[in-house]
């Protein structure tokens, strides 16, 4: 920039504020992103109707067919095949199902408990509110990688234990948050005079304070699905997640790491299909936390 | 700002008993060891033996009072896989290569994220802002374990540049490193990237530029140097984080650390390794963490006051 010009080197004035919605204008649409994702769903749903090989049972005669742009693949295993003989292509369809489901329920499920915790604490405060906030603190204080691998360990690796931790690790976070804006919400003059007119406070809480922080809660869950496939998928590739041989992609990535030299398509293939979806789930995150993030909303 | 010390203090001292006390109940749930450790022929008094040389023929209560006695003093008890080792010795082999890993890995991220997180700033919305933002973007979508094994198979086993795994080597930490070092710096370089734009845009960049100042001082030291506190105490919790998280990445490229012991232990149903790993691991975390919090209450006075 010159210096001879020293209002030049100034930003204009609609920049000044970049954090603030109306400045640095509403993010577009994720279009490829809810594509992806949308894209995902249709396939966990018609999986079956999809996939043209069993997803778990494999001949040994056709193990480690090369994907078809290789030479060696064939169209009958567009993406090759695994050291059972099972097509990738087939079992990286039914694997949606699986990430897709545990992200759903998981979300979900933790939303729900942690959503409960925080606006009991937010609402009724006192004692109630510092055993619950303390609960949430130091369930927040471990990591969670960590922990997630020992407790599917102890508890044995299958679905629903995996779904059990990624449940018991992640409804603090919503805690924390609900808690805040419970406690902001139920300080409005509103929730004052529902008291007045007699309302009972479970009623204040269900029908007053939860959809005024409903929003928070959306948010919050979009922006996790992605660390939730993440996790899951981290767990199965270590061995502590989904048990074999259902299809999961971290547990296909696992099922070709020594085949690197050989067969490369085994793990790398399933991993891009992880990539991918934790990508678009990202930046689909990223839109909806930038189009409704709860902090910017005036309450 | 005394107060809040103590106060966090106590906080991580009540995480850290907590997760002691979790993890040595936990494990235990995990049904008999001793059962799983032997082989099937062996009689019932061999079996009785070894769970009395283990102490395991106690009751709960007193394994749990006789544990935390010893940890002060850093004894997790004997491995049950490898005969004849305490846990605190096969920690201790593995510490300096966790450590090494973790600290290499946090260096290249900031060397990388830092300056790529200042240009995106200062040059927002030319190509190499987006380019920055797309390795960040990347880098937090990508599963550790594809890149690490990506990486394996086109600079280990196709053009042989690097070891395969292991340590012994000194190439052997640039694949691990690059796989960490993304993940890391992508978060690392969004957050310079954000108070950075912020900071270029305050007042006090302003009144430098109207001033007269050279641009690249008004860059660096005017607005780095005020968008550089919050990536600072940012850098800390990452850093813990990777402590812990640094488990895949080890698991791949079979890094001698305590997230590969860690993952060992597990297939091995050793419980006072696992014990032993997620405890270090796990204090060393909730530790990094208060020490985050202070340096953070310690450059903005307010977070003192809201607490």
């Amino acid at each position: 920039m010159s210096k001879s010009d020293p209002a030049a080197a100034l930003p204009e004035e609609d920049e000044s504020r970049v954090k603030t919605r109306s400045a640095a204008g509403v993010t577009r649409f994720p279009y490829v992103s809810a594509t992806v994702l949308a894209l995902v769903l249709l396939v966990a749903i018609l999986a079956p109707f999809l996939a043209p090989h069993d997803p778990e049972v494999g001949r040994l005669s056709n193990k480690l067919i090369p994907p078809l742009w290789q030479e060696g693949g064939t169209t009958e295993f567009p993406l090759g095949t695994d050291t059972l003989g099972r097509d990738i292509f087939t079992r990286i369809l039914y694997g949606t199902r699986i990430s897709l489901m545990v992200a759903v329920l998981a979300t979900g499920l933790a939303g729900v408990l942690g959503t409960i915790v925080g606006l009991i604490a937010g609402f009724y405060r006192g004692w109630t509110e510092t055993i619950l906030m303390r609960l949430t603190d130091i369930t927040l204080a471990f990591p969670l990688m960590l922990m997630a691998i020992v407790l599917v360990s102890v508890l044995g690796a299958s679905l629903t234990n995996v779904l059990l931790v990624i449940v018991f690790l992640l409804w603090p976070y919503y805690a924390r948050q609900i808690r805040g804006e419970a406690l902001a919400v139920s300080e409005l003059d509103f929730v004052d005079l529902a008291r007045v007119a007699g309302v009972s406070n479970r009623r204040i809480l269900w029908r007053h304070i939860l959809p005024n922080v409903m929003p928070s809660i959306g948010v919050l869950a979009t922006l996790q699905v992605a660390l939730i496939i993440l996790l899951e998928a981290s767990l199965s590739f270590l061995g502590v997640g989904i048990p074999p041989p259902t299809p999961a992609w971290g547990l296909m990535v696992a099922d070709g790491r020594d085949l690197l030299g050989r067969a490369w398509w085994v793990s790398i293939i399933p991993g891009i299909a992880i990539f991918a979806v934790v990508l678009a789930a990202n930046l689909f995150g990223d839109w909806v936390r930038d189009r409704f993030d709860p902090k910017l909303r005036q309450i | 700002m005394r107060q809040f010390i103590l106060k966090r203090l106590g906080q991580a001292l009540v995480s850290t008993f907590v997760l002691i006390t979790v993890v040595f109940f936990l494990v235990r749930l995990t049904g008999d060891p001793v059962e799983r450790m032997v082989p099937i022929q062996v009689t019932q008094e061999m079996a009785d033996d070894l769970r009395r040389a283990y102490g395991l023929d106690r009751p709960l209560i007193v394994q749990y009072g006789l544990f935390l006695q010893g940890l002060p003093q850093g004894d997790f008890g004997q491995s049950l896989y490898f005969r004849g080792r305490t846990v605190q010795e096969l920690l201790w082999l593995r510490i300096p290569a966790s450590l090494q890993l973790a600290s290499v890995s946090m260096l290249v991220a900031l060397l990388i994220a830092l300056p790529m997180g200042v240009y995106s700033a200062k040059y927002r919305g030319r190509w190499g802002d987006y380019a920055g933002r797309i390795f960040s973007i990347l880098g937090g979508a990508a599963p550790s374990f594809l890149v690490g094994l990506a990486m394996l198979r086109l600079f280990a086993v196709q053009w042989q540049i690097f070891p395969t795994g292991g340590r012994e080597e000194l190439l052997s930490i640039v694949l691990p490193t690059f796989t960490l070092g993304w993940f890391v710096s992508a978060g690392i370089m969004r957050l310079t990237r954000s108070s950075m734009l912020e900071a270029l845009y305050g007042e006090f960049v302003k009144l430098a530029r109207i001033k007269g100042v050279r641009e690249s001082v008004v860059v660096w030291k005017h607005a780095f140097k005020n968008a550089a506190l919050p990536v600072i105490t940012y850098s800390t919790v990452i850093f813990a984080a990777v402590l812990g998280g640094a488990i895949v990445t080890e698991y791949v490229f079979a890094w001698p650390g305590l997230g590969s012991l860690l993952i060992r232990a597990v297939i091995q149903r050793d419980f006072p390794v696992i014990q032993g790993a997620v405890i270090l691991i796990g204090v060393a975390y909730v530790m990094a963490n208060f020490l985050a919090d202070l340096a953070y209450a310690w450059v903005n006075p307010k977070i003192r006051y809201e607490q």
